[in-house]
């Protein structure tokens, strides 16, 4: 008689990766580390893959940059590189995660509270949302200003203690810790404040807005 | 030139599968490998189309099912059953590396050991593929650790995917069934049972063994 073999084979081993998807712990890692460890540039030094939505990344002058605030505020800002950094100082340490599935652990950054410099643009009552514009052109994303007054969320500057890569998002990104990392805007630009948050780059296309982190 | 014992449907299924699979290998490679991916850029319509060629391997599976069956029945049935020939196959690889005429399948059976081999690896490949890109597009309804494996398993099927590959287009770039097959010049597949010998293919020596 003849057997089934590939039958078996195929069953058996989708049943073998069910198992490592569902309860896999390091072994899925470790297999995909070690079939990478030949190419190298494939993980990247610091841990971070660069992801754009656009074909470049936005360059920008030191004295002619400028964050602008504006929207429903009572005192717009448009402030320079300086100015920035002038402001109090915070840390924020936190894993960083992708919803690709990367990860990268304890990842400090500095820079200032996002709370504090909206604050200083004095938001009117009706103001509910901030709308954040990356300097590509095209990503744009949304937090409420609830969660963005929050003190662990930053207007990062630096990345373990250097300055922000232009592939991190230089000068000045987005750092919302408790969300998955397409929340925290690179190459920030422009930061208005509107009556209700409106729908983000990757949720109008198809992305849950809920983007808080689940174990 | 001979010709393959192939149908037009299983032609044309043959085809369908390997241009989604090649445009899914490609965006795949721009969506993971960073110099890539830094010097294109257009995530949204990178990952768009290697969902879409997903999308389309799985229509034109569940087209071929739909409307092939009994045909698709027997094609896995082919694919699947191994006789002791098939695994006499795979004592033969230097024969394979030097490009020599590939040993002859098994008498019931127009494929050979390492192309049912490739058939249930590549299928487990895609399968595998499928299953873990699923929490990888809905990341919202798992945990980030499961996609996280998710995406891990993902590569490592990639990698074995485009390993399988390699030795099926060099293998089939050999083109041993001209050699296996000098008078094979009928289209349809033969229904499983029927001898090869019977369409003028030299007997084998080694094909007395009893089945395994």
């Amino acid at each position: 008689m003849s057997q089934a073999i590939g039958r078996r084979l195929f069953l058996g081993g989708l049943v073998g990766a069910a198992g490592l998807l569902v309860l896999g712990d390091g072994l899925p890692r470790a297999l995909r580390t070690w079939l990478e460890a030949p190419l190298g540039e494939l993980s990247p030094g610091d841990g971070f893959h660069f992801y754009s939505v656009t074909g470049a990344i936005p360059a920008w002058d030191r004295r002619s940059w400028r964050l602008t605030v504006d929207g429903l505020v009572g005192r717009p800002l448009a402030l320079g590189l300086d100015e920035l950094a002038a402001l109090p100082p915070a840390e924020v340490r936190a894993d960083f995660h992708c919803v690709t599935g990367w990860s990268v652990a304890a990842v400090r950054w500095q820079g200032v509270r996002l709370g504090e410099v909206v604050a200083r643009a004095r938001p009117l009552a009706r103001a509910r949302a901030l709308r954040f514009e990356s300097a590509d052109g095209a990503y744009v994303d949304y937090l409420d200003l609830a969660t963005a007054a929050r003190p662990s969320v930053l207007l990062a500057l630096g990345m373990n203690g250097s300055p922000l890569r232009p592939e991190r998002g230089a000068p000045v990104r987005l750092l919302v810790p408790f969300y998955y990392g397409y929340k925290s805007v690179k190459w920030l630009r422009r930061i208005s404040l509107v009556a209700s948050p409106g729908t983000g780059y990757w949720e109008a296309r198809g992305y849950d807005p809920d983007a808080r982190i689940r174990g | 030139m001979t010709r393959t014992p192939a149908s037009g449907a299983e032609r044309a299924l043959h085809w369908t599968v390997a241009a989604t699979v090649l445009v899914m290998l490609a965006t795949g490679l721009v969506l993971y490998v960073p110099a890539l991916g830094q010097a294109i850029g257009l995530r949204f319509w990178v990952r768009s189309a290697h969902l879409a060629a997903a999308a389309g391997l799985l229509l034109a599976l569940a087209v071929a099912g739909g409307t092939r069956r009994a045909e698709m029945r027997a094609l896995e049935r082919e694919l699947s059953r191994w006789q002791r020939p098939d695994l006499e196959w795979f004592l033969q690889p230097w024969s394979l590396l030097r490009g020599e005429p590939l040993p002859p399948s098994a008498p019931t059976g127009r494929f050979n050991g390492g192309q049912k081999l490739f058939a249930a690896l590549a299928a487990l490949a895609l399968a595998v593929l499928l299953l873990t890109g699923t929490p990888m597009y809905w990341w919202s309804w798992f945990g980030a650790r499961l996609v996280s494996r998710a995406r891990d398993l993902h590569l490592v099927a990639a990698f074995a995917l485009t390993a399988l590959l390699a030795g099926h287009v060099y293998l089939g770039l050999l083109s041993p069934r001209e050699a296996a097959r000098p008078s094979a010049g009928e289209e349809a597949p033969s229904p499983p049972g029927s001898e090869e010998r019977e369409r003028g293919k030299p007997a084998a020596p080694r094909r007395r063994g009893r089945v395994w």
